[in-house]
């Protein structure tokens, strides 16, 4: 079964909660990360961007093929 | 979910599905919705079976000496018992389903609770109105000093969701506003937010950019100032693909910012004796994070009377703070992202060739406690439309509306504590100078606009609010 190379099944994108709430301090105060108005949007380890789970670039890695991403890191 | 390709991809790409039915449960806005419709349910239940929830809902009586307080707390401990008990179960239950661990959420919890009743009862001191003892500001400052002086474990933190309270509690306070006047208010809550939201994003935007900010942080910022707070500046900072950085500078500004307009607004409102309606239009269209603002609003609330000379009522001054920050402009956060979308992908390049527009983040992105919101006030205003207004006084109000209302103000009293406890000053990130001069550029101007705008065009129309 083929993965969709989509930043939100690459192994550098992070979109759980509580990782977002803890990395971004102070959201908690008068925001979520578990509300709706963020969707799935997360952070790209690989970019160092904030951006959706269905974003993409040519850098996608599958969580466990580490090597799919050798030929061009 | 709708579509549109903005440029190629060279690689395989299928839409994420980011708004699927496990959010029903997954999601914190729709269980504040399932929460706030099933205590409004179980009201109406009791009610029409001759009952009523009110036994539960119980708020420290008026009190004047420290026994007589003490002597009345004691004497309703088991309706104390059962509501924390109801509380606890509710809400451990729901933090679970988002992965809260129950060990961690019930003592949390309990200290939530107990100085929630310590809030709330300093508000019921006969000399509370004459000192400006609002229970919203005492929770909030006795969160600060908590959080900022004494300090407590990471553990304890996880009951401390101010989010998701504040949810709950705007479900239940759609109970308790009639439908008729969401319809009556609405296009003017609408228009009015609509010319500050617009207004404050550019503002904040053209100072941001001519400062030489990216533009990415520039919307961000914007966003936060214009639209929802943190919750909008997380959204936009998605929707444009921000660098990882920019979040926490715009969750810093407006959590600062909006800490010290919870206490401005009111007092400045007080100053110039608005009506408790206009004081709340006020608080709408200028706070930022609608928990704070619902600390702002019900504090104004809370001195109108004939002791401080202000007009109107308590729930005056949160409905119409109501209309225009939920209604006004919460609601198009999805607009706003996907118009944003549009313009980062389409004008501003990224690493990333995540180039398409994902029209259905209007709905995915819409908060969705607001349906919530407007279910519980149909219902209601449908129960009660044959109902004499003699019949609503005597019979409705005390059985039915009253208790909600009681529900309400422990919601948003756990909310009002939990932003004074997650707001430790030193751990927010640094937000830089030009961030700050540009956010403080769109507070100004939304302050000013707000206060012309509510007091000045429209105050005659949010004075009258539901007369």
């Amino acid at each position: 079964m083929s993965i969709v190379a989509r930043c939100g099944n690459c192994r550098d994108f992070r979109n759980d909660p509580g990782t977002l709430e803890r990395q971004f301090y102070g959201m908690t105060s008068m925001g979520s990360a578990y509300g709706s108005t963020r969707g799935g949007d997360g952070l790209c380890d690989r970019h160092d961007l904030y951006l959706p789970a269905n974003a993409s670039c040519p850098e996608f890695a599958p969580p466990d093929q580490a090597e799919a991403r050798a030929g061009v890191a | 979910m709708s579509e549109a390709s903005a440029r190629p991809a060279d690689h395989e790409f299928v839409p994420a599905q980011s708004s699927g039915w496990d959010e029903l449960w997954r999601k914190e806005d729709w269980l504040a919705v399932w929460l706030g419709l099933g205590l409004v349910a179980l009201a109406y239940g009791l009610f029409a079976s001759g009952g009523s929830i009110a036994w539960l809902a119980v708020t420290p009586a008026k009190w004047s000496a420290p026994a007589q307080l003490g002597t009345a707390l004691l004497k309703d401990a088991p309706r104390y018992a059962a509501q924390f008990g109801l509380w606890l179960v509710l809400f451990t239950g729901t933090g679970a389903a988002l992965g809260f661990r129950p060990a961690a959420f019930v003592p949390s919890f309990l200290l939530v609770y107990v100085l929630s009743v310590g809030s709330i009862a300093a508000g019921a001191w006969d000399k509370a109105q004459y000192y400006n003892i609002e229970p919203p500001l005492v929770a909030l400052v006795v969160g600060l000093l908590i959080a900022n002086v004494i300090g407590y474990p990471k553990w304890l933190a996880a009951g401390f969701r101010v989010e998701f309270y504040v949810k709950t509690g705007i479900v239940l306070l759609g109970a308790t506003l009639p439908f008729t006047l969401i319809l009556w208010a609405g296009p003017v809550a609408i228009l009015q937010a609509s010319i500050i939201s617009i207004t404050t994003f550019l503002v904040i935007f053209f100072v941001a950019t001519r400062l030489g900010l990216d533009r990415r942080l520039a919307a961000t910022l914007g966003a936060g100032g214009a639209v929802c707070g943190v919750s909008a500046a997380i959204a936009i900072a998605g929707a444009v693909r921000a660098k990882k950085q920019h979040p926490p500078i715009a969750i810093t500004l407006v959590v600062l910012w909006a800490i010290v307009l919870i206490f401005a607004l009111p007092l400045v409102s007080a100053a110039l004796h608005l009506p408790a309606g206009v004081g709340g239009a006020w608080i709408g269209s200028s706070e930022f994070a609608d928990a704070a603002g619902f600390a702002a609003a019900q504090a104004y609330g809370g001195q109108a009377g004939p002791a401080t000379g202000i007009a109107g009522t308590a729930d005056q001054a949160v409905w119409s703070y109501t209309l225009i920050k939920v209604v006004g402009r919460d609601v198009w956060i999805g607009i706003w992202a996907l118009v944003l979308s549009i313009i980062s992908v389409t004008r501003w390049e990224t690493k990333t060739d995540g180039g398409r527009i994902d029209v259905g983040q209007v709905w995915w992105r819409f908060p969705k406690f607001v349906i919530g919101f407007l279910l519980a006030s149909i219902f209601i205003t449908l129960v009660v439309r044959n109902i004499s207004f003699a019949d609503y006084n005597t019979l409705v109000k005390p059985g039915l509306v009253a208790p909600i209302t009681g529900l309400r103000s422990w919601a948003f009293t756990f909310c009002f504590l939990s932003i004074g406890l997650t707001t430790r000053f030193r751990d927010l990130a640094p937000a830089g100078g030009r961030p700050f001069v540009a956010f403080t550029a769109g507070v100004i101007v939304n302050v000013a606009l707000g206060f012309v705008l509510s007091v000045l065009v429209f105050g005659d129309y949010w004075a009258r609010l539901a007369h």
